[in-house]
C-alpha cells in the first residue's frame, strides 16, 4: 500500500554489471504520481538495462527498484500488478489475434473476463486496430504490433507505466494518439517513465527528464532546472543542446566537419 | 572537396553486371568465412569433419563407379530389369532427377534469399544493376546444391563411362549438361517461389516447407519399416524401376540430353551434338528468360500484390455492455467508448487513479477451479502449438513413428518384445506394448516438457513482467507438457491392447503405469526445462537447452523410467516366479510403489528449480 505522497517509481543506487562491464552505475531517481518522466541517453547508454531492472526483468546487481511502493526484487508480483510495461521491440506471440493475446493478458493479471473482453473491444477501437482484431499478430506492421503492446500495457489499468522508445515505427496519428493517452494517463495520477531519443517528445511531454550516459545519471530535473546547469548556451538552451552537452556533443561537430 | 561532391563525381561504370555479381558472391563467401571464422572451437571441429566426411563419400563414390560394369552384368540384376534398358536409360534418369530435385531444393533456399534474408531491398536499392543481385542470388541458391548433385551424380555417370569405354567428349559435356540444367532447374524455381509467393505469404510457406521436410524425413527414416508392414515385394521394385526407365521418351528434353550424351559416348557425332546442343540451347533459354521474368515480376510488385487481395475476415461485433458487479470489481473501470476523438474516448476509458495500490482483482470462483493465469496460460500453449506448423511437426513426428511401430509389430513375426507368447508365465508382449508405448509418449514429452520455456523464446517478457506466481507459470507449463503425452500413451495403449488382443484385465493396470511414469518423466524434463532454458532462438527448430542440459535430461528421464517401471512391474513378476500366479494384490503392490516413485519425479524436480525461474531470460 501507497500513501498519495510515496513516489510511484523509486529507484535507489541501483547498479547492474554483466561481468567486468558496468552498464548501469548507481543510478538514483523518482517518479511522482501524475508525473510523465523523460529518460534520455545516447545509444548504449543503459537505459533499457534500467527500466528491464525497474519492471523485474532484470536483477539489479545492487541497489533497489520500488513500484508504486513494492520492492520489486522482494515483491515482485505486487509491483508488476501496478506497472505496464512497453517494451522497445514489441514481441508479441506472432500466432495469436490480437484479442486472443490480451484476453490472455487478462488471464495473466487475473481480470474478470467479462471485463477483459469489454476492455479489448474499447482499446482496440482506441487504436484503430478493429478491423484486424482477429487477424494473426504476424500479419501486422510494426506500428501495428507496437500498438497492440501498449494496448497490452493499458489493459489492467496500470498505475505505473513504462514505455522504451513507445513511438518509433509509428505514423504520426499513431504517435500523436500515444502521446494524447500517456498525457490523459498521467493526469489522473499514474506515473510514467518512458525513454525516447526524440528530443521534441521529451521537451513537449516530459514534467521530468533523466540523462543518463555511460550508465551514469549525468542530469536530472525539469526543463528549467537543466537548462540552468548548462552552462555554455545559458537559458535559451533546447533539450538538444543540453542533451549534446551532457552526452558529448562535441563529437558531433568534429563529424560534421569531416562530412563538409 | 567535399565528400559528397567526391562521391557524385565517381566514375558510373565500375558497375557493370560481372563485376557486380562478383561483388555479391564475394559478399557472401565473406560471410561464411566470418561465421565460420568466428564460431565455437567445436562448430569448427564438427564442419570440418562434416566437408572430410563428404569427400571421402566422394572418393568412395568414384571407386563405386568402377565397379558398375560388374553390378549391370550381375545375374541378381537381371531379376529386376533389363540391363540394356537400363543402362540406356541411366543418363536420362539421374539428369532428370537431379533437375527436379534441383528445383525443389532452390525453392526453399530461394523463398529465404529473395523474400526472408530481408537484404534484397538493400541490394536492389544499392547502385548495382538489378539483373546483377537476381543473377547473384541465383548462383548463391544453385551453387551449393549443384555441388553435392555433382557429388553424387558425376560418379555415377563417370562410371558409365568408364565401363562402356565412351569418348573423352562424354565426360566434358557431361559437366556442361549438369551446369546449364542446374541453371535452369534454379530460373524455374525463382518463378515457383514467386508464383507462390503471389498466393499464399511467405512466412507462411516456409512454415509449410518445415512441416513437410520433417514428414519426409521421417518417412525417409522408416521407409524400411513401412515397406515391411505394407509388404512391398520385388514386382513392385521392378515396376518402380521399371517406371524410371519409362522416363527416356523421345520428347522429353532430359531424354534428349541422356541419349544425345550416350550418343556422343559411342563417337555417333551427328544426333549427339544434335540432341545435346538441343537441350543446351532449351536451358540457356529457359535460364535467361526465368531471369528476366522474375526481374521483372520482382520490381513491378506483382509477388508483393497478395497482401492487397488478402481477405479479410469481417470484424467480430463489439461486445454489449454490461456494468461490473462490485463483487469482482478491479482496478479497472471500464465505460463504452463513445465515437469521439481517441483522447475523449481515453477520459471516458481511464478512471482516476485511486489513492491505494490494490493487489489485482480476483477471478469469482466456478467450476472448475483453475487459476486464471494458469488457463490462460494453457489456452495461449496450446494455441500456439496448434497453429505454428513448425511446432505441430516435432509433434507429429513421434506420433507417426509410434503408429508405424505398432503396425509393423502387427506384422512382425515376433510381435513386439521379440519373443512370443509368454515365458515361464510371463506376458512378455505386454511388456512390450507398456514399453513402446511409454516410448512413444517419450518422444512426444521431449517435444514439448524440455522446450516449455524456451519455446516462449522473446515473448518471455511479457510473462515476467506480469504478476504470476511461479508456482503457476510450472503448473501450466507442466500441464501442457503433461496431458498430450499423457493422451497420446492411453490411445497407443488402447490401440496396442486391440490389435495384440491382449486380455483386458491388465488394462487398467498398464493405464495408471502410462499415466504415472509420463507424470514422473514430464517433471524431470521440466526441470532441466527450466534450468537449461534458452530464449535465443529464430526458428522453432533451433530451440535447444543450454550446454549439456539436454544430454543429462536424457540420461536422468531413461534412468528414472528403469527404476520407475522395475517398481510397477517386479512385485507382480516376483509373485509369479514364486508361486506360481500373481495376484490382484501384487499388482497393487506395484502400483503403490511406482506411483509413490512417479510422483516424487513429477513434483519433486520442478520444485527444486523453482528459485531459477527468477533468472530466465537474463543474460
Amino acid at each position: 500500500m501507497t500513501d498519495i505522497t510515496t513516489p510511484l517509481i523509486q529507484a535507489e543506487h541501483l547498479a547492474k554489471r554483466f561481468g567486468d562491464k558496468v552498464v548501469v552505475n548507481d543510478i538514483s531517481f523518482t517518479v511522482n504520481r501524475g508525473e510523465i518522466f523523460g529518460f534520455l541517453g545516447p545509444n548504449g547508454a543503459g537505459k533499457t538495462t534500467t527500466i528491464k531492472m525497474i519492471v523485474g526483468l532484470l536483477k539489479a546487481t545492487s541497489g533497489t527498484a520500488r513500484v508504486a511502493g513494492f520492492d520489486v526484487q522482494a515483491l515482485p508480483l505486487l509491483a508488476k500488478a501496478a506497472s505496464g510495461y512497453v517494451p522497445d521491440e514489441p514481441n508479441l506471440y506472432s500466432k495469436l489475434s490480437a484479442r486472443e493475446l490480451l484476453r490472455f493478458v487478462g488471464d495473466l493479471y487475473a481480470l474478470p473476463r467479462d471485463l477483459v473482453n469489454r476492455r479489448t473491444d474499447e482499446l482496440l477501437r482506441l487504436f484503430d486496430l478493429t478491423d484486424v482484431g482477429d487477424d494473426l499478430v504476424d500479419s501486422y506492421s510494426h506500428g501495428m504490433q507496437q500498438k497492440t503492446s501498449l494496448a497490452a500495457a493499458l489493459l489492467h489499468d496500470p498505475k505505473v507505466l513504462i514505455l522504451d522508445e513507445p513511438t518509433v515505427g509509428l505514423d504520426p496519428k499513431s504517435a500523436r494518439l500515444i502521446k494524447d493517452i500517456l498525457r490523459q494517463i498521467a493526469d489522473r495520477g499514474a506515473a510514467i517513465m518512458l525513454s525516447t531519443h526524440i528530443l521534441e517528445i521529451a521537451e513537449r511531454m516530459c514534467d521530468r527528464i533523466g540523462i543518463i550516459n555511460k550508465g551514469n545519471l549525468v542530469a536530472v530535473g525539469t526543463l528549467d532546472q537543466l537548462r540552468a546547469l548548462n552552462k555554455g548556451e545559458g537559458n535559451g538552451a533546447s533539450l538538444e543542446d543540453i542533451f549534446l552537452e551532457l552526452t558529448g556533443g562535441v563529437e558531433y561537430a568534429e563529424i560534421a566537419e569531416v562530412l563538409k | 572537396m567535399s565528400l559528397s561532391t567526391s562521391l557524385l563525381q565517381s566514375e558510373p561504370g565500375k558497375f557493370g553486371l560481372w563485376p557486380s555479381v562478383w561483388k555479391l558472391l564475394g559478399l557472401r563467401l565473406r560471410i561464411w568465412y566470418n561465421t565460420f571464422r568466428r564460431s565455437k572451437t567445436r562448430n569448427k571441429i564438427g564442419t570440418s569433419i562434416l566437408v572430410l566426411f563428404l569427400l571421402g563419400v566422394i572418393v568412395g563414390l568414384f571407386f563405386l563407379s568402377t565397379l558398375l560394369l560388374g553390378f549391370l552384368n550381375s545375374p541378381g540384376l537381371a531379376q529386376y530389369i533389363n540391363p540394356a534398358q537400363f543402362l540406356t536409360a541411366l543418363p536420362t534418369m539421374v539428369l532428370t532427377a537431379a533437375f527436379f530435385l534441383t528445383i525443389l531444393t532452390n525453392f526453399g533456399i530461394l523463398l529465404q534469399a529473395l523474400y526472408l534474408s530481408h537484404d534484397m531491398d538493400f541490394l536492389v536499392a544499392s547502385p548495382l544493376p538489378m539483373r546483377a543481385v537476381f543473377l547473384a542470388k541465383l548462383l548463391e541458391a544453385i551453387l551449393p546444391n549443384f555441388a553435392l548433385f555433382c557429388a553424387f551424380t558425376l560418379p555415377v555417370l563417370f562410371g558409365l563411362g568408364t565401363s562402356n569405354g565412351y569418348t573423352i567428349l562424354y565426360y566434358l559435356m557431361l559437366v556442361v549438361v549438369l551446369v546449364l540444367l542446374a541453371l535452369a532447374a534454379g530460373g524455374l524455381a525463382s518463378i515457383l517461389v514467386m508464383a507462390v509467393v503471389r498466393v499464399i505469404p511467405a512466412r507462411r510457406v516456409a512454415e509449410a516447407l518445415g512441416v513437410m521436410g520433417a514428414l519426409i524425413s521421417v518417412l525417409c527414416g522408416q521407409s524400411g519399416n513401412l515397406i515391411n508392414s505394407m509388404g512391398i515385394r520385388q514386382a513392385n521394385f521392378s515396376g518402380a524401376l521399371g517406371l524410371f526407365s519409362r522416363l527416356n521418351t523421345p520428347w522429353s528434353p532430359m531424354a534428349w540430353a541422356g541419349n544425345g550424351l550416350i550418343s556422343i559416348g559411342k563417337g555417333e557425332w551427328l544426333p549427339g551434338i544434335g540432341l545435346t546442343l538441343l537441350t543446351l540451347f532449351l536451358a540457356c533459354a529457359i535460364f535467361i528468360g526465368t531471369l528476366l521474368l522474375a526481374e521483372q515480376l520482382y520490381y513491378t510488385g506483382w509477388t508483393s500484390m497478395q497482401g492487397n487481395a488478402r481477405k479479410k475476415r469481417p470484424a467480430r461485433p463489439p461486445a454489449p455492455f454490461r456494468p461490473v458487479s462490485a463483487a469482482v470489481a478491479s482496478p479497472v473501470v471500464s465505460m463504452p467508448v463513445a465515437s469521439s476523438p481517441a483522447a475523449s474516448a481515453m477520459k471516458t476509458m481511464m478512471p482516476a487513479s485511486s489513492s491505494t495500490i490494490s493487489r489485482p482483482a480476483r477471478q469469482p470462483r466456478s467450476l472448475p477451479r483453475i487459476a486464471a493465469p494458469v488457463r490462460g496460460l494453457m489456452i495461449k500453449d496450446f494455441l500456439l502449438l496448434r497453429r505454428d506448423p513448425r511446432n505441430l511437426s516435432q509433434l507429429i513426428t513421434p506420433v507417426i513413428i509410434g503408429f508405424v511401430f505398432i503396425f509393423t509389430t502387427r506384422n512382425s513375426a515376433n510381435g513386439l518384445s521379440g519373443l512370443t507368447g509368454k515365458v515361464n508365465g510371463l506376458n512378455i508382449e505386454l511388456y512390450g506394448l507398456l514399453g513402446l508405448s511409454i516410448f512413444v509418449s517419450w518422444m512426444l514429452l521431449t517435444n514439448l516438457a524440455p522446450l516449455a520455456f524456451s519455446r516462449e523464446g522473446k515473448n518471455y517478457w511479457l510473462l515476467k513482467s506480469a504478476p504470476i506466481r511461479p508456482l503457476h507459470l510450472v503448473s501450466a507449463k507442466y500441464l501442457v507438457s503433461f496431458l498430450p503425452p499423457m493422451a497420446f500413451g492411453m490411445v497407443y495403449l488402447t490401440l496396442g491392447f486391440v490389435i495384440h488382443r491382449f486380455t483386458w484385465s491388465l488394462f487398467p493396470f498398464s493405464l495408471i503405469v502410462i499415466v504415472l511414469s509420463i507424470a514422473g518423466a514430464t517433471g524431470i524434463s521440466l526441470a532441466f526445462g527450466i534450468a537449461g532454458a534458452n530464449l535465443e532462438w529464430d526458428s522453432p527448430q533451433r530451440q535447444r537447452l543450454h550446454g549439456a542440459t539436454g544430454w543429462i535430461m536424457m540420461i536422468a528421464v531413461l534412468a528414472f523410467f528403469g527404476v520407475d517401471l522395475a517398481m510397477f512391474l517386479v512385485p507382480s513378476i516376483l509373485w509369479l516366479v514364486i508361486t506360481g500366479s500373481a495376484p490382484l494384490l501384487s499388482y497393487l503392490i506395484g502400483l503403490v510403489l511406482g506411483g509413490i516413485a512417479s510422483l516424487i519425479a513429477a513434483i519433486l524436480p520442478p520444485m527444486l528449480v523453482l528459485p531459477r525461474m527468477s533468472r530466465i531470460g537474463e543474460k
